[in-house]
């Protein structure tokens, strides 16, 4: 925590080890966040870059009050709504005979830790890429709640400051995601 | 309290972020209604599947195309 802040204070004063340093150690929950939110490689690479250079031009609002943890995943939160956000009227304004090539359009295969046997990596690696199909159908506002809370595991308060809504808001959307996903699942019928 | 009224609460009440009030109505009805006690282990197994999804690993050229656009 105090060797983030202390790598801040270097990439301020222009060193770029330090920004360096905290890319490496948060650029994999930063991308996780990314394709968990957009479903696909290409758009979550995108998003990830995005967010650092983002998170690199206001490094001056970062204060220490928060973890720095905690302030990165809010910029990469924000990043994500915005783009979501600016594709929702880039689609609205096409030819509605044109193909639209959607945020959730495809799903790429997920990369797993070693360490499991090939039949479990399997049958792992097909729940996660169906947990993630499902995750594409929702709503970008249900997505995003239940990657702050089931995924990144932030308390209702953290998530409310970061969608900028009330924690009763939190309350009610999530269980309102978790409805929805459980619904979808037991469609399949998943669950044994 | 009904069951779909039960249902709206369990969400909140599995994080135990239901009231002092609410939580003794959920856990009351619990004890005699199979069909919320089904969905409550329902939630519980969906927020565990998310929770265990794992860290994917970013690819390694992440660094040197934020660089190339910082620079
Ligand atoms: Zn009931």
């Amino acid at each position: 925590m105090d060797e983030d802040i202390e790598l801040v204070r270097q990439a301020l004063q222009g060193v770029e080890e330090g920004f360096e340093r905290l890319v490496a150690k948060y650029q994999d929950r930063v991308y996780t966040l990314c394709y968990r939110y957009s479903g696909n490689e290409e758009d979550a690479y995108d998003l990830a870059q995005e967010a650092f250079i983002k998170a690199y031009r206001s490094l001056g609002t970062f204060k220490g009050s928060s973890r720095f943890g905690t302030w990165l995943y809010r910029v990469t939160t924000n990043v994500c709504l915005d783009e979501m956000r600016r594709r929702k009227r880039q689609i609205q304004t096409q030819s509605l005979d044109q193909p639209v090539a959607g945020i959730h359009s495809d799903m790429k295969p997920i990369v797993f830790d070693n360490g499991i046997s090939i039949d479990e990596l399997y049958e792992q690696k097909e729940q996660a890429e169906y947990i993630q199909f499902l995750l594409n159908q929702l709503k970008p506002e249900h997505r995003m709640v239940l990657l702050l809370k089931d995924i990144m595991e932030f308390s209702y308060d953290e998530i409310a400051q970061m969608l900028d809504v009330s924690s009763g808001t939190i309350k009610s959307r999530l269980s309102r995601a978790r409805e929805l996903l459980r619904r979808k699942l037991l469609d399949r019928e998943h669950f044994p | 309290m009904g069951c779909s009224q039960v249902q709206l609460l369990l969400s909140a009440y599995r994080d135990k972020m239901t009231s002092r009030e609410e939580t003794q109505v959920v856990e009351s009805h619990l004890e005699s209604c199979v069909d919320c006690q089904d969905m409550l282990s329902q939630l519980n197994q969906i927020c565990l599947v998310l929770r265990t999804l794992d860290n994917l690993k970013a690819p390694r050229c992440l660094w040197q195309d934020i660089k190339r656009r910082l620079d």
